[in-house]
């Protein structure tokens, strides 16, 4: 018994647990999307999200530790931003033949993802930094703590609000787009890309390699968007 | 596979780089990403050798945010996961219930 206690402890201090484990439960969560017939609302991020904390909780374990290990995944988001620069590459030709949607859609998609989100804020009487912290909601985790930096939000609080509205973007944008009567896989890609960022641009991928591309499109186009005028948008309110 | 890999990261390294020594508030692998697309516009061939290697590596990004959303896991099952977690988390695993957020 002793034994066993001894290699856990050594385990659940270093990386090599933690980053199996996030690995692993994704694996599950993936596995349950497969089984649930690919349905849009068993996510697979959600799902590990979920196990993970669960089982962080259950072994008493802090977040610092658990991202000790998980750190090394979270790093490859930067590399895998970078990769996406060859299906922007391998579709570009499309994007130039629609380059006025697209600039509309972004123009559109950018905008009301600020004023919306600031909006509903402010009419449940959220203030100061942590309504600012709403900006840059749509815009991709990496581009949105600077952007917090630059305009004075939290940005933990963040990074938090990014994500959340990248899953839900990833869970709704199925169902809402074919309500909408939207079939195009570009215009779908697009529009998930800009709302969701990176968890939708994963989604996308998922459903169409078309849509996947778009979405990558989206997402970094709206990035360097929310970049620019997060600031602007934001001494206009204030 | 591996040097494609290096290709990634090498372009990764190079937005660091100058989004610090130019002080931008674009974050190094957008602008990495922007100088890879014009390599590849460049050099078509090259972007045909690494193809593949992204678009594998692209298929399985969402496991890449399953780090960050494990930190906000137990604030978001109040706010927005009813939909598939909250009733599954509060039947089987009460102590993690959806009503006493950790932070």
């Amino acid at each position: 018994m002793t034994e066993i206690l001894h290699i856990w402890s050594y385990l659940s201090e270093g990386p090599p647990l933690w980053l199996t484990l996030t690995v692993v439960a994704y694996v599950i969560g993936d596995n349950c999307f497969r089984l649930a017939g690919r349905k849009p609302y068993v996510n697979s991020v959600l799902i590990a999200m979920i196990l993970l904390s669960i089982l962080l909780k259950v072994t008493d374990t802090s977040y610092r530790t658990y991202f000790e290990g998980a750190q090394f995944v979270h790093f490859m988001l930067g590399t895998a931003t970078v990769a996406m620069a060859v299906p922007l590459w391998s579709n570009w030709q499309r994007v130039k033949a629609s380059d006025v949607p697209i600039l509309e859609a972004l123009a559109v998609g950018s905008v009301v993802s600020m004023i919306s989100s600031v909006a509903v804020g402010a009419l449940f009487g959220l203030r100061d930094e942590v309504l600012l912290s709403l900006v840059p909601k749509s815009a991709t985790s990496p581009v949105a703590i600077g952007i917090a930096e630059a305009i004075g939000g939290l940005p933990t609080l963040m990074v938090a609000l990014v994500l959340i509205t990248g899953v839900i973007g990833a869970v709704v944008t199925t169902p809402l787009l074919n309500s909408l009567g939207v079939r195009d896989s570009r215009g779908r890609g697009f529009a998930t890309g800009v709302a969701a960022h990176g968890l939708g641009t994963a989604r996308a991928f998922q459903v169409h390699g078309t849509a996947g591309a778009f979405a990558s499109i989206g997402m970094v186009l709206n990035a360097i968007l929310t970049a620019l005028i997060a600031p602007i948008f934001v001494q206009l309110i204030l | 596979m591996i040097a494609h890999f290096a290709v990634f990261l090498g372009f990764q390294l190079i937005g660091e780089v100058i989004t610090r020594a130019l002080d931008l508030s674009l974050p190094g692998p957008v602008i990495g990403m922007a100088l890879l697309t014009v390599v590849l516009m460049a050099r078509p061939q090259f972007g045909d050798d690494i193809a593949s290697t992204a678009n594998g590596f692209l298929a399985h990004l969402s496991v890449l945010y399953v780090p960050a959303g494990v930190g906000i896991a137990p604030s978001m099952s109040i706010s927005s996961t009813a939909l598939v977690g909250r009733s599954w988390l509060r039947s089987s695993y009460p102590r993690c219930s959806p009503s006493a957020p950790e932070h």
